[in-house]
C-alpha cells in the first residue's frame, strides 16, 4: 500500500489520513493512531458534539464511509445517512444476506425525519426492475418486467430461499439523498438464490426505483418481507459530489 | 480569533476546528496536515515501526480505502489459462478481480472456472455451475437472456462470444465475487465483460453474466481461459471490500 505523503516533512509533522494518524520522525512516517470511526473526532471547540468534516474535505474521490454485519435474527437494519451529504450517489454493496423465512422479499425503505419514522403508504415509491432466472430455456427475453407505482416499499429483489445456499447480493446507488429539492433515486442490482422450491439464481433484478417525493432521505431501512433477516455485511462507500 | 482547545488532553489525542486539525505532542497542539491540503506527489511505502521495518499495516486496511488493492496490476501471461490465487484473501467478503486488454491468439470464447483445492484442479463437472447471461452486440437488436441449468455449459461459465484476434480484438472483464471463502452460503458472481467479436463480424460486443456455484465451499482459485488457443495479452489485479 502507497500513501502519498507530504514532500519534505519536518520532524514530528502530522498527517491525518482517512482517520490515521501518522507522525514523522525524521526518518519515517510513523502510524500513531487509527479512529475505526473518524466521526469520534469533533470539530467546533470545547464540548462540541459536531463532527469534524474530514471526510468531505479529504478525498474527490470514492471513499469508505460505514460498514456493518448482522450477527443474529433483526427485524431490520437502518443505516443513517445523514453524516454523507457531501457524497453523490452513494454506493451501498450488501454482501450474503440471508433470511430465517423462504421465498422472502428483501426490501427497503427510506426515512425523511431522521429515521423517526419509515415512509409506507402507498404513493411513497415507484420502482421498475427486470430480472431472469437460470431456470429457463437459452435465448428468451427477460421474463421479469416488475414495476409499481404505488408500492409501500421498493424491492431490492423477490423470492430468496431461506436455504443453507440462500443469500442475496445487491449494490443499491443513491443519487440525490441530501438534496431536499430533488427526488431521492436508486439504481439497484441484485442477484439470489430463489426459493427452496427451485434453489435457481434470479438474476439480475436489475431497475431503479425513486422514493416518490421531493425530500431529504436521512435513513435507509432494510428489512424482510416476513420473518427476520438472519445474516449479511454491508459496506457503505461514498462518492465525493 | 481565538480556539478553544480542550484542557488537559492526552499524547496524539486530535482536536477539529473550523476545517483545520491539531494534534497534541505532549507540549502543544500542533497542526496535522489533512490528505488534500498539500499538492506534493512524492509518495513512500508504508510500514509499521522504524527504518527497515516491513510488517503490514494490517487490520484496518479496510477502513483505510475502499477497494484494497490484493494484486497489483500483473501482466496476464502467454499460457492457456489465467490463474489468480485467492487463498490469501479470506479477510474480504467481496473480490473484484480486474482484467483489461484480454487478448487471444485464436478467436474464442473466454471461460470461468474456479477451484475448491487450491488450484490443483477446476472444478469441471456437470452441475458445478449454474448460471444466467445477457448478451447485446451491435450487429442485432435482438439481444436475449440466455441460460442453463443442465445443459454442457453448465460445467463452464461462459462469460462471452468470441473474442476477436484483430488487432482490435481484446476484451475487458470485471469479475465480481460475493463471499468467495463462506462455506455455509452459496458463493454468486457477476462478471461483465466488453470486448470486439471475432474477425468475421468484428462487433462491439458485451455480456452480462451471474452464475453461483453449485454447493457451499471455499473457493481457493479463480480461472480465466480462451475456449481454444492461449491468452497472448492484457494485464490483471485484484480488489477487496470488506465490512469488519
Amino acid at each position: 500500500m502507497a500513501i502519498a505523503f507530504p514532500v519534505g516533512p519536518s520532524t514530528d509533522d502530522y498527517y491525518l489520513y482517512h482517520g490515521r494518524l501518522y507522525k514523522y520522525d525524521g526518518a519515517i512516517w510513523k502510524l500513531r493512531r487509527v479512529f475505526a470511526d473518524p466521526a469520534a473526532i469533533k470539530e467546533g471547540g470545547l464540548g462540541s458534539t459536531s463532527v469534524a468534516n474530514f471526510k468531505s474535505d479529504n478525498n474527490h474521490g470514492l471513499v469508505f464511509l460505514e460498514s456493518g454485519t448482522i450477527g443474529g435474527a433483526v427485524s431490520e437494519v437502518d443505516i443513517d445517512i445523514t453524516p454523507y451529504t457531501a457524497y453523490d450517489p452513494l454506493e451501498l454493496w450488501w454482501i450474503g444476506v440471508t433470511q430465517v423465512d423462504d421465498n422472502v422479499h428483501f426490501l427497503m425503505r427510506c426515512s425523511t425525519d431522521g429515521g423517526g419514522t419509515f415512509n409506507s403508504s402507498a404513493s411513497d415509491y415507484n420502482w421498475a426492475f427486470m430480472h431472469s432466472s437460470s431456470a429457463l430455456a437459452s435465448q428468451v427475453d427477460p421474463v421479469g418486467i416488475a414495476a409499481q407505482s404505488a408500492p409501500v416499499s421498493i424491492e431490492l429483489l423477490a423470492g430468496q430461499s431461506n436455504l443453507a445456499q440462500g443469500n442475496t447480493n445487491s449494490r443499491v446507488m443513491i443519487f440525490g439523498a441530501p438534496d431536499a429539492a430533488k427526488i431521492t433515486r436508486f439504481e439497484i442490482m441484485s442477484t439470489t438464490i430463489l426459493a427452496t422450491s427451485t434453489t435457481h439464481i434470479r438474476a439480475p433484478q436489475w431497475g431503479c426505483a425513486n422514493n416518490g417525493a421531493v425530500n431529504d432521505t436521512t435513513d435507509l431501512r432494510f428489512y424482510a418481507g416476513t420473518g427476520n433477516l438472519d445474516g449479511g455485511t454491508y459496506v457503505l462507500l461514498g462518492h465525493r459530489s | 480569533m481565538s480556539i478553544a482547545f480542550p484542557p488537559s488532553p492526552s499524547l496524539d489525542d486530535v482536536f477539529g476546528h473550523s476545517g483545520k486539525v491539531w494534534v497534541w505532542d505532549g507540549t502543544i497542539w500542533r497542526i496535522a496536515r489533512e490528505a488534500n491540503d498539500h499538492t506534493d506527489t512524492g509518495t513512500m511505502t508504508l510500514a509499521r515501526g522504524g527504518t527497515g521495518e516491513t510488517t503490514s499495516l494490517g487490520i484496518t486496511d479496510a477502513l483505510e480505502l475502499p477497494w484494497n488493492v490484493l494484486v497489483s496490476p500483473t501482466t496476464n501471461g502467454t499460457g492457456t489459462t489465467l490463474d489468480i490465487d485467492l487463498t490469501g484473501f479470506t479477510a474480504y467478503d467481496l473480490i473484484w478481480i480486474k482484467v483489461r486488454d484480454w487478448q487471444q491468439d485464436t478467436a474464442a470464447s473466454v471461460y470461468a472456472r474456479w477451484s475448491y483445492d487450491g488450484g490443483s484442479t477446476f472444478r469441471a463437472t456437470a452441475g458445478d455451475y449454474e448460471y444466467l447471461r445477457h448478451t447485446a452486440q451491435s450487429s442485432t437488436t435482438v439481444n436475449k437472456f440466455n441460460s442453463s441449468t443442465s445443459d454442457a455449459r453448465d460445467t463452464l461459465a461462459d462469460i462471452g462470444g468470441f473474442v476477436s484476434i484483430d488487432a482490435d480484438g481484446n476484451a475487458h472483464l470485471d469479475a465480481y465475487i460475493f463471499n468467495p471463502h463462506s462455506t455455509t452460503i452459496t458463493t454468486q458472481c457477476w462478471v461483465n465483460m466488453q470486448f470486439m467479436g471475432d474477425s468475421g463480424t468484428d462487433t462491439m460486443q458485451s455480456s452480462a453474466n451471474w452464475f453461483r456455484q453449485a454447493s457451499q465451499d471455499d473457493i481457493t482459485d479463480f480461472r480465466f481461459y480462451p475456449s481454444a488457443g492461449n491468452i497472448d495479452g492484457g494485464w490483471y489485479a485484484v480488489y477487496g471490500l470488506r465490512g469488519t
